[in-house]
């Protein structure tokens, strides 16, 4: 028994051992095919030759690691194996010339024979694409007879593209069903496999249309010499006519490719056939075809044929008979066109005009360019016009403007225009000028036009003499040129037209030709303009210019927009709606408060929103402007309006103020559009909001969306979503409806702790009774009654970043405290006694040789709204006032004791102070720094 | 620099001055008539694809709609619901090209159809508008340029930011820029720069899902139909409507969808539209098999040393749009060069490009942007999306239109995935 057992045990110790040596070579291999997983998909290609040259080393066993993991669509995520088999795939094809592709090629052999599933079969077979040889052509034909999986292999046969891989697709043809066997053969035709002729000859009558149409198709591909009779066959049964078969179209290939091979003899008796056979309207594409051949093949010798072509009555086919003339042309057959034309009727002599446009041959602008200039035929005037172009400017300009001098076809005088706009340049403008004068006025408009393109601004004097004309084109050509011409010596010259003008168009190149002037002049016009709007009548004249002043005009355009007249009122209010800074915000702001006007009052809510997303400030400032027209608008779109506007401006409070808008009847899909725009990142950036509150807001919407790209941002938000960090993101502070959540103030930090739990409830108590007397809730604000102490949040806060919006009446005076602390100063900036005038927001307490005052004022008027984003970590404080920074991370001191430094908790405290004092929108995201 | 420059072709003409300059021009028996386009019937056009882009094509001017297709039988009825009553819809595109009564086929499907309905649009006789990018490869596009010649037929390529109006952060037209290239006045070779910073932002939310699940194919969708020529997939709504361009093989995702707007007016200032780049050079985290990612940085070189950078992170913050040896042009055109509006403005224009499609369909000229310079751009799209895929710098031969010794990227010019498509 003894013996027994020990001879058991040295089995067994053998047989483990042997197991765990081999799993240890096992976990190597793993451990290998594990640690390049891990790096895909590669960032960086740098590194991708060695990573793939590592996952060639591990030999097939180990790329069938890489294939063990690959599962079928939808059922595991295996991507990170794709990435690998796709790209190793790639680098073993791309160096088969140099390293052993068998491994690669050899393991997805393997893989497509183990896998079960279809589309994982089909995988490996595209991979072939790339490092498929011979050695696939085995389990590929396997394929060829399979309804399901005849394709992906007939495609891998293809791009292997060996005689091998060529056999192997006709041997399944030979016996594969009609459906299979078209495809089959299309392979072999792209494959250009000359022993499948005899088959297709075969096929080609097959009595199935798709493998004859297939067949001959594949026949013209492979272009053999012997298929011409079945080919040409096929064609005379169908016709020469677009039948199931398509032959026509298949011979018509088959001559090409001959053509391509230098069968030039046989390419031709097809041409020639063609030219026989195909002669009905619907068969002349086919006879161009036969042209195109012919031509190429024959060159000069198909010539005369040509000509006799191009008295086809169909110009569509014309057009293709005179590319192939065109085609290697000669100047010795050049003449002949130039005679054909001669002989040629209307539309066809504009055709060979074309044709023959950019030859250099003296005979062709002698006997051809010239007599169609003056042709009775105004296509071929127009033809003759273009082709000046490319003939010297001496001669093409004295004809363009004969022709000009007796033109009235409209067609024709664009003709001549743009011919003109190719031949000047500015050294032209003198001789274009001179020429005015004699000209009749249709000519005079497109000699205007092509001053004002070159920008003749020496021609002023004689352009601008023609607004005077009685001829209203010529007139307007004039106007229209003013923009263009205009400078700084001809302003007061165009502000007096001004008043002399009446057609509203015309009123309009005036204008722009004074801003043009006002814009590129190096001094200062402003005056003239001022007392251009001083002295006219018609103060809308002057209006729309002012915007190009700035500030100074101002006064002018709300002068206007006050005025009695509408009209004027309405050209106010636009050139408000222009204004070149943020300075029109307020008279525009004012209009909607207060005009009677509904239209006025209606334009300038549009404008202003209009302005507010055009201007540059702030995001924040933005906010709070726009904000500011929701209560003043009068429609469910003006409501969509302020809603879209606000679209623009990526930051949480904007999405906050949107989600109010959420359930609101009229305005959901508008809402729910915009807040998901907010909310997901821009494409290729990574400015996503994140949070609990985000991803509420965006759930609640994702479902009104509508639009063409709904579906994909929905899929988008899905994605978003997903990937969101799970961290808390800003809470409120603040319900809108009452005070809970925050408490009274009791001492200070330093006396709390110094008093005993009992001592500090008692107190607490008393302090929050006293906090409903002082602070109250009114209209989703918390309002300040004017006497009492601080508001404190219950809860204590280390390290964090709050957003709250806050206003102060006139002389008003507040703060926040952070961490239990004063200050985040709060005033009316006029308060110059006390120092206020350097602005809000600063840290007011903090200790002598530290930063007290802010960067910059940035505060709005008092009564206005301002916002406040606080990021406080450490003692270190930044704060956004309005979008500006005015506290670059600077140090809180401790107001309390002043040795030590800031606490490392405490209470967000909005400081009582003065009266008028309201806060809202207050948000506070606690900042993990641990 | 090589350009077509005016004054080459406008040779001097001796023999014919003295003629030219002494003819008398009689006046015309008939002036004005009927105007330039002769009095036929309207133009007629179908759309194939109604889903987004589609929906563009619908009322472009200067053509009757008669017809609409789509493999979505919910795009066809909701569209069909807000068109004509003579307007008629199909769910299969090949019986629209068998009507002889439709001049034009707007093509707004996702781009892996473009090639092949462009080129079978072309046999049958039809003139082409086709939504960008031309094709979803490089081999397509040599076909769809050698159908239309040979067939006689136009086409346009639906982006027009060389012909028409301000050009993304230049906020100008191309022709001014054109202008100030061809006349020399920056030097060569010449940089381009597309970033934000020179307002053209690369649109990286075109990204594709890696792993999508099977979904059940909804029933209004022919899912067989939409997918064509690429190669079956499972269904996953992402990979349809709306989402396609974040996949290979339907398009290429950002710049897919805005590589030929931003690229084709490039190419035509630097005067390449016979031409294509010898080297594209990629920064890019690896790529998926399927799903598009973003890219960093890809480089595109000319035979002359210019070249056309994408920077998909905005990295050179003080880019210029375009720069040479003698001036920048930045975003707003602003210039290194002194007064260059003005400048730009003196000189004369760049030679006519047809921009009205209905003009080139009844005259037969060509239009501004055809089947052979937007194959050249969507070229430039498409060897990017190829280096993108393989990760690594490509060498381009212009003329054979193949990339140099390298197997693998030629398997992706020609992607024989069309085979599948036999139906």
């Amino acid at each position: 028994m003894r013996k027994i057992n020990i001879k058991l045990g040295l089995v067994l110790l053998l047989i483990c051992t042997s197991l765990s040596v081999s799993a240890q070579i096992n976990k190597t291999l793993d451990t290998k095919v594990a640690d390049i997983l891990t790096q895909l998909p590669l960032e960086n290609l740098g590194h991708s030759d060695k990573l793939m040259q590592q996952i060639i080393d591990l030999k097939t066993e180990g790329i069938l690691k890489f294939c063990d993991l690959i599962v079928p669509l939808g059922t595991g995520n295996d991507t990170k194996a794709r990435y690998a088999i796709e790209s190793v795939a790639i680098y073993s094809g791309g160096l088969k010339s140099i390293i052993e592709n068998s491994t690669v090629e050899n393991a997805l052999i393997q893989a497509i024979k183990s896998a079960k599933n279809n589309e994982v079969k089909t995988f490996y077979i595209e991979r072939l694409r790339y490092c498929g040889t011979d050695a696939s052509v085995e389990i590929l034909r396997s394929f060829l007879s399979d309804e399901k999986m005849y394709k992906p292999a007939l495609t891998a046969l293809s791009f292997i593209g060996s005689t091998k891989a060529a056999d192997a697709i006709i041997n399944a043809a030979k016996g594969a069903d009609n459906s299979i066997k078209a495809s089959l053969i299309v392979a072999l035709g792209n494959l250009k496999y000359e022993s499948a002729l005899s088959s297709l000859h075969q096929w080609a009558n097959s009595e199935s249309v798709l493998v004859q149409e297939k067949s001959l198709a594949a026949l013209a591909e492979i272009s053999s010499a012997t298929s011409s009779k079945v080919l040409i066959g096929a064609a005379d049964n169908a016709a020469y006519k677009l039948d199931a078969s398509k032959a026509i179209i298949s011979l018509i290939h088959y001559a090409k490719r001959l053509q391509e091979e230098g069968q030039l003899k046989l390419s031709t008796s097809i041409g020639k056939l063609l030219l026989k056979n195909c002669k009905e309207e619907e068969q002349l594409h086919f006879r161009a075809a036969g042209v195109d051949l012919l031509r190429s093949n024959l060159g000069g010798a198909f010539n005369k044929t040509l000509l006799k072509e191009i008295k086809n009555s169909n110009k569509n086919y014309r057009g293709a008979v005179l590319a192939a003339a065109l085609n290697g042309l000669t100047s010795k057959k050049v003449t002949s066109w130039v005679k054909a034309y001669k002989k040629a009727k209307g539309f066809t002599k504009a055709q060979i005009v074309a044709m023959l446009q950019s030859r250099d041959e003296a005979i062709v602008f002698d006997n051809v360019i010239i007599p169609s200039v003056i042709d009775e035929d105004v296509d071929v005037r127009i033809a003759g016009v273009k082709a000046l172009v490319y003939a010297d400017k001496g001669v093409a300009l004295p004809l363009a403007f004969q022709m000009l001098a007796s033109a009235t076809n409209q067609d024709e005088l664009n003709a001549i225009e743009g011919s003109l706009l190719r031949i000047c340049s500015a050294d032209d403008i003198v001789a274009l000028a001179n020429y005015l004068p004699k000209l009749s006025n249709n000519g005079k408009v497109v000699v205007l036009h092509v001053l004002a393109a070159r920008k003749a601004t020496d021609q002023f004097e004689q352009i601008v003499a023609f607004v005077k004309s009685d001829d209203i084109a010529l007139k307007s050509a004039a106007y229209g040129a003013l923009p263009s011409v205009s400078s700084d010596s001809n302003l007061s010259v165009i502000i007096d037209l001004l008043d002399t003008t009446s057609d509203s168009k015309n009123i309009k190149s005036v204008q722009n030709a004074i801003i043009g002037v006002l814009d590129s002049s190096k001094k200062d016009n402003s005056q003239l303009i001022v007392d251009a709007y001083r002295n006219i009548e018609q103060k809308e004249k002057v209006l729309p210019v002012l915007s190009a002043l700035g500030s100074m005009a101002l006064d002018l355009v709300v002068n206007s927009l006050n005025s009695e007249n509408e009209n004027e009122q309405m050209v106010a209010l636009v050139a408000l709606s222009r204004w070149r800074n943020d300075d029109a915000l307020i008279p525009l702001f004012e209009t909607v408060e207060s005009s009677k006007n509904k239209e006025i009052r209606a334009k300038a809510f549009s404008y202003y929103l209009a302005q507010v997303r055009r201007s540059k400030l702030p995001n924040a400032q933005k906010l709070l402007l726009i904000k500011k027209m929701m209560p003043l608008s009068a429609s469910i779109d003006e409501q969509k309006n302020v809603i879209r506007s606000v679209s623009g401006i990526k930051t949480f409070s904007a999405l906050v103020f949107i989600s109010e808008y959420l359930d609101v009847e009229g305005l959901t899909a508008t809402a729910s559009n915009a807040a998901i725009g907010i909310a997901l990142p821009t494409p290729g950036n990574k400015n996503g909001l994140s949070g609990k509150l985000v991803r509420e807001i965006v759930k609640n919407s994702v479902n009104n969306l509508t639009g063409p790209d709904s579906q994909y941002t929905k899929i988008n938000v899905r994605e978003f979503l997903e990937n969101m960090p799970d961290e808390e993101g800003f809470v409120s502070m603040f319900n809108g409806k009452n005070l809970d959540g925050w408490k009274g103030l009791v001492g200070n930090p330093i006396s709390r702790a110094n008093m005993s739990e009992k001592e500090l409830a008692k107190q607490q108590a008393k302090a929050d009774i006293k906090m409903l007397e002082s602070w109250g809730v009114k209209d989703d604000k918390i309002v300040f009654s004017g006497h009492g102490s601080n508001l404190c949040s219950a809860k204590d806060y280390a390290d964090f970043e709050m957003i709250v919006d806050w206003l102060i009446t006139e002389k008003g005076d507040s703060g926040i405290y952070l961490r239990g602390t004063p200050q985040v100063q709060i005033w009316d900036i006029s308060r110059v006694d006390v120092g206020a005038q350097v602005g809000s927001g600063g840290l007011y307490n903090n200790s002598k040789g530290n930063i007290k005052t802010p960067l910059k004022v940035a505060d709005n008027p008092v009564n206005e709204w301002n916002t406040f984003r606080i990021t406080m970590i450490g003692a270190y404080v930044t704060i956004y006032l309005n979008g500006e920074l005015v506290v670059d991370n600077v140090r809180l001191d401790n107001y309390w004791k002043r040795e030590i430094p800031i606490f490392e908790t405490g209470a967000i405290e909005l400081q009582a102070h003065g009266n008028g004092l309201a806060f809202r929108n207050i948000y506070v995201r606690e900042i993990n720094t641990k | 620099m090589e350009s077509k420059n005016k004054s080459t072709r406008r040779k001097f003409l001796k023999g014919t001055l003295a003629t030219g300059a002494g003819i008398m021009i009689v006046p015309r028996h008939v002036l004005g008539g009927n105007g330039f386009i002769a009095p036929s019937d309207q133009l007629t056009k179908a759309v194939i694809g109604v889903g987004s882009m589609g929906q563009g094509h619908l009322g472009y001017e200067g053509t009757k709609l008669v017809a609409i297709c789509d493999a979505d039988g919910k795009h066809l009825s909701d569209t069909l619901s807000k068109v004509g009553n003579d307007v008629k819809g199909y769910r299969d595109f090949r019986e629209v090209l068998q009507r002889p009564d439709i001049d034009i086929v707007h093509i707004a499907t996702p781009p892996h159809w473009h090639g092949i309905m462009s080129v079978m649009a072309a046999e049958a006789g039809k003139d082409v508008w086709c939504e960008k990018p031309m094709t979803r490869t490089i081999g397509e596009g040599k076909r769809v340029v050698e159908a239309m010649k040979v067939h006689g037929r136009m086409f346009r390529l639906n982006t027009w930011f060389r012909f028409k109006g301000g050009f993304y952060g230049m906020q100008n037209h191309v022709q001014k820029l054109k202008k100030v290239v061809d006349s020399g006045a920056l030097g060569g070779p010449l940089k381009v720069t597309l970033s934000g910073v020179t307002g053209f932002n690369w649109k990286f939310y075109w990204v594709g899902k890696e792993n999508l699940a099977p979904q059940a194919v909804p029933e209004q969708l022919d899912y067989n139909m939409w997918l064509g020529p690429a190669p079956e997939k499972p269904y996953n709504a992402h990979r349809v409507h709306q989402t396609f361009r974040g996949y290979w093989d339907y398009d290429g995702g950002g710049l897919g969808d805005m590589g030929q707007h931003y690229i084709d007016p490039v190419q035509y200032i630097l005067g390449k539209d016979n031409d294509s780049p010898v080297k594209v050079e990629v920064d890019t985290p690896q790529q998926h098999y399927d799903a598009i990612g973003t890219w960093r940085r890809i480089t595109y070189t000319y035979a002359d040393g210019s070249q056309i950078i994408l920077d998909g992170e905005n990295k050179d913050k003080n880019a210029a749009f375009i720069e040479g040896p003698n001036g920048k042009i930045y975003k707003g055109f602003k210039s290194t060069i002194p007064n260059l509006e003005r400048f730009a403005d003196s000189l004369p224009d760049p030679e006519e490009q047809i921009s009205v499609f209905s003009e080139s369909v009844r005259t037969r000229q060509k239009f501004a942007l055809n089947e052979e310079n937007g194959h050249r751009s969507a070229t430039i799209v498409n060897m990017g999306i190829v280096a993108l895929r393989l990760g690594r710098t490509l060498e381009f031969d212009p003329v054979k239109q193949e990339f140099i010794n390298d197997e693998e990227a030629n398997r992706l010019v020609n992607q024989p995935e069309r085979t599948s498509w036999a139906y």
